[in-house]
């Protein structure tokens, strides 16, 4: 994923206003924009300050940091607002933000802006920090300008400029109130901007409560499903038998009509989640209110044609699964040496095959869509992911101009997602289209499921060649790994893949496999094994059968519990420890060193979003020491019923790893239940912008990976997904909470993300806790299927 | 004309009388702090209070509510005065807050009638409410941080 940032937002107008602080066209400027966190009162940006793309400063001493990544309950917008204060000096009461709508003139500003896997805070530290530290430098010059002083005598702080010389000092509220800046910053000034030293950061790095909270616990927030315009009908959908591929053969609602009062008419249309992932018929059933919509649902007709290879079940999925691992070469991913050559001449093969279920997204908050049609543009009104390729989806869908589409973001009550699928904006805008009034799209709980975009199965068989005639050393005794695994990807598309001919190489040679995006993740560990190879089996009958998604953590939920799994396995067959065998294999040799941190003849150190891997596997090695100290790792001092087990893992992948380790202490009960007492992390996420809301993050990572790893699983039943409710889709509840010991380490010089990592450390480190415990090797997901062990 | 009352205020509704509670107060109410996330009563996010006590709004129909006092999450407390609203700023509960809502409702009405809980008592009142981003162990500490206060029978 690259950051695409247009030039053109950092351009400054050569067209000035009366007065004001000018950064780039004012798009934003004049415009109402709605307000998510106070629908009591629409904020409007004063005409009198036009504002960057990024942020507005008004001349009341106010700065509104823009927030063009999405809010699904990381708070993202106040780790922006603190980049941008921290840089701008600003005094942080002072700070607010806002979510601006998005349309083709503000996305030639912006760039595209999706968000996911977990890259906001790693893509736009930089050029957020950038943006403000360019407005600083303004300020201080325009303010030493209105004060008669030299600006190099002028220091920024706290909101205002401070001549240190002659003891004067001025506000940004005043400066912005008696001065117009008429200045053009070319790209190359922004990119050689000094920033700030790390060591004199005063609001990035603090827990500062954010700004989103206060009105999450009054019922204030606004949410996708919070939207509402004038004269709009409401769309229920009416799905298919099978998840893809059923087409409408008729469409009868005679007693609809006749029955229910505001009843309107039912649309036969076609969506898909995201473009290449798989089209489906929908009925969708109109009425005047959201219960006469869900009543006439029950008494239209809707005759399917459901083709026979669309009814394939769980078992086939996975029977697929071994197919492809055993009969089929799969797309090389990863080759490091030459593990082919090792295996044959390998006397002792270690293998084991693993297995992980379909997880959905289920998040509280179904999806929803609003659209309204005003004078030609077609403005919609939904939580999602990336309203900035929304426009490019819906403008193709309506077959109208992208000009057209407005993206209202609305705050998002939980995605992990889910929500980068839009089927039902298509809809919405469809029906829309089709009856000219304003439409709403609600997907009840039961359709949510059903037009899922689950997790998919997935299923990796690993061998190691064991070579006993070297060293002692273990780690040098697994002459050589192999990693084939199937399953299906979050989007079609083709995925980088590197080969590098020895493990001292640092530079692969770069090429890419057909499929796998949101799979491979995690597959490309940092172990220094001397040969590895890792291959993908695109799974192609998943992904006709049901379009699967991107769940949190994506592709590294499974990959680093198979292979977690096995080095464990491995560490058993050699008989050493897991722990010590893990260190052994990071020392960040070849191409796990991470990025260079400082160029040949300086001692600078580098910046920016390509040095988030720098020390490397090393970095891995030194968060498992912390979780295993912490944990006191191998204490006499565990009752005898428990036992500890360890795992790393460093995703979100190589372009941006929070490099993150794990120790579980589980226990048996006398009925051979397993429960986690304590989880001891110790994440590096290379700098922490807001620790306490990393911390947020990692908490509920965790729990995510305790949910997925015990219980979680979503069943295909002839092509349809079988639960249908939260009464069968069982979940993490408020009940047997392990104590949760996290310990944030900021050993980079970039920030990485925080929102996902963790999570695919629990299954790993519970099963290899389990395997310490009781002897037995749990070699499925989810662990319910195990339990009670006997 | 059948009347609800809702946050000390009085409502004619032009809905169904088998209408869930829950579509009355967001659609025709637009009282939408009260959230929709199962419409089964699984998850708990809409969670409201009749005469005091914590329901599922999604499992209650208009008609079996009309004589009674509904509170929602905006008739909580005027601002965000809330003892529980203050200890869940406090200990940064929320993060997406979607099921915020019930989560604060249900341990409203659980505290006013056990204000000093033990973690067992706070857990079996509590399971029944999800939470995806699962912040329950901050739910569980901001509930125990307002335990005993003085002021949380009387909101």
């Amino acid at each position: 994923m690259k950051n695409e940032i247009s030039r053109r937002g950092f351009l400054i107008s050569s067209t000035v206003g009366a007065t004001g602080l000018l950064f780039a066209r004012p798009s934003i400027a004049g415009t109402t924009v709605v307000n998510l966190l106070d629908p009591g009162s629409p904020l409007v940006i004063p005409e009198n300050f036009t504002p960057s793309v990024w942020f507005t400063m008004q001349s009341s001493g106010f700065t509104n940091v823009h927030i063009f990544k999405q809010e699904i309950g990381q708070h993202v917008g106040t780790a922006f607002a603190q980049i941008v204060a921290e840089e701008l000096e600003l005094d942080w009461d002072k700070v607010a933000i806002d979510y601006p709508s998005m349309d083709i003139e503000v996305r030639g500003e912006t760039g595209q802006q999706n968000t996911g896997g977990s890259m906001s805070v790693i893509q736009n530290f930089t050029p957020l920090a950038q943006a403000a530290a360019v407005a600083r430098g303004f300020l201080r010059d325009a303010g030493a300008d209105l004060m008669g002083s030299a600006p190099e005598d002028c220091i920024v702080k706290a909101g205002k400029v401070i001549d240190t010389l002659y003891e004067q000092e001025i506000s940004y509220a005043e400066i912005l109130s008696q001065t117009s800046l008429n200045l053009e910053i070319q790209p190359e000034e922004l990119a050689s901007v000094q920033l700030k030293p790390r060591g004199d950061y005063k609001i990035i790095g603090q827990s500062l409560p954010h700004l989103d909270i206060p009105e999450k616990v009054n019922g204030k927030a606004r949410y996708g499903l919070d939207s509402y315009v004038p004269n709009m009908v409401y769309g229920k959908v009416s799905l298919a038998p099978t998840r893809l591929g059923s087409s409408i053969l008729s469409i009868r609602d005679q007693s609809a009509r006749e029955e229910i009062p505001g009843y309107i008419r039912t649309l036969s249309l076609n969506t898909e989640g995201m473009p290449g992932t798989g089209r489906t018929d929908v009925a969708l059933v109109m009425a005047e209110s959201f219960p006469a919509a869900m009543k006439a649902e029950k008494l239209v007709d809707v005759e399917w044609e459901v083709p026979e290879s669309q009814l394939v079940s769980d078992a086939d999925l996975y029977a697929e699964a071994s197919r492809l691992i055993d009969e089929e070469k799969g797309e090389s991913f990863l080759e490091v040496g030459d593990s082919s050559a090792e295996f044959k001449k390998a006397v002792e093969v270690v293998e084991a095959t693993y297995q992980t279920a379909m997880i959905e997204h289920a998040a509280l908050e179904p999806r929803s869509a609003l659209v309204q049609n005003i004078d030609g543009r077609y403005h919609v009104y939904a939580g999602v992911h990336s309203p900035s390729r929304l426009i490019d989806q819906i403008s193709a869908e309506l077959r109208i101009d992208p000009s057209q589409v407005v993206c209202h973001p609305m705050l998002m009550g939980g995605s992990f997602g889910d929500k980068i699928y839009t089927d039902q904006v298509v809809l919405a805008a469809q029906a829309c289209q089709v009856l000219g009034r304003p439409v709403k799209v609600i997907l009840t709980r039961e359709d949510q499921f059903n037009i899922g975009h689950p997790k998919p199965i997935s299923q990796h068989t690993l061998r190691a060649a064991i070579d006993r005639s070297q060293m002692n050393l273990p780690a040098r005794q697994i002459a050589a790994v192999t990693h084939d695994f199937a399953s299906a990807p979050g989007s079609p598309g083709p995925v980088g893949a590197s080969v590098y001919r020895s493990a001292s190489d640092i530079q692969g040679e770069s090429r890419a496999i057909q499929q796998g995006r949101g799979v491979v993740s995690g597959s490309d560990h940092w172990y220094d094994f001397e040969n590895l190879s890792v291959n993908y089996h695109y799974h192609e009958m998943m992904a006709r059968i049901v379009p699967v998604g991107f769940v949190r953590t994506v592709g590294n939920f499974f990959t680093v519990y198979a292979v977690e799994s096995f080095i464990d396995e491995l560490a058993h067959h050699l008989k050493t420890d897991p722990l010590d065998l893990r260190l052994s294999l990071l020392r960040g040799k070849g191409r796990n060193k991470g990025a260079e941190a400082r160029s040949k003849d300086s001692d600078e150190l580098i910046h920016g979003q390509g040095q988030v891997t720098v020390g490397g596997g090393q970095r891995l090695a030194n968060v498992l020491k912390i979780a295993a100290g912490q944990a006191n790792y191998g204490s006499p001092l565990l009752p005898r019923n428990c036992a500890q087990g360890v795992s790393i893992a460093a995703a979100e992948g190589r372009w941006n790893p929070t490099f993150a380790a794990c120790v579980a202490d589980v226990e048996s009960t006398t009925g051979g239940d397993i429960r986690v007492r304590k989880l001891t992390v110790a994440a590096d996420v290379g700098l922490a912008v807001n620790p306490d809301g990393v911390r947020s993050q990692i908490e509920g990572s965790l729990m995510w990976g305790l949910s997925s790893t015990f219980q979680e699983e979503t069943i295909l039943e002839n092509g349809r997904l079988k639960e249908t409710n939260f009464d069968a889709y069982k979940w993490q509840r408020n009940q047997d909470l392990p104590e949760l010991d996290i310990h944030i380490v900021e050993n980079g010089v970039h920030p990485s993300g925080s929102g996902e990592n963790t999570l695919s450390l629990v299954a790993p480190a519970v099963c290899n806790a389990i395997q310490a415990l009781t002897g037995k090797r749990l070699r499925s997901l989810p662990l319910k299927h195990h339990l009670p062990l006997v | 004309m059948p009347k609800l009352n809702v946050n000390n205020k009085s409502y004619v509704v032009n809905a169904d009388p088998d209408t869930p509670l829950l579509w009355v107060l967001r659609e025709e109410l637009r009282l939408t702090g009260t959230k929709f996330g199962c419409g089964g009563g699984h998850c708990g996010a809409c969670t409201v209070h009749v005469n005091g006590e914590a329901v599922r709004s999604c499992q209650l129909r208009i008609d079996d509510v009309y004589d009674s006092y509904i509170t929602t999450i905006e008739g909580l407390s005027p601002g965000v005065d809330h003892p529980l609203q203050r200890a869940w700023i406090e200990h940064q509960v929320p993060q997406c807050g979607y099921c915020q809502s019930g989560q604060i409702m249900q341990a409203a009405a659980f505290l006013r009638r056990n204000a000093n809980p033990t973690d067992e008592e706070i857990e079996s009142a509590m399971r029944g409410n999800l939470c995806r981003c699962m912040t329950y162990h901050r739910i569980n500490l901001a509930i125990k941080s307002v335990a005993d206060s003085p002021d949380i029978q009387d909101v």
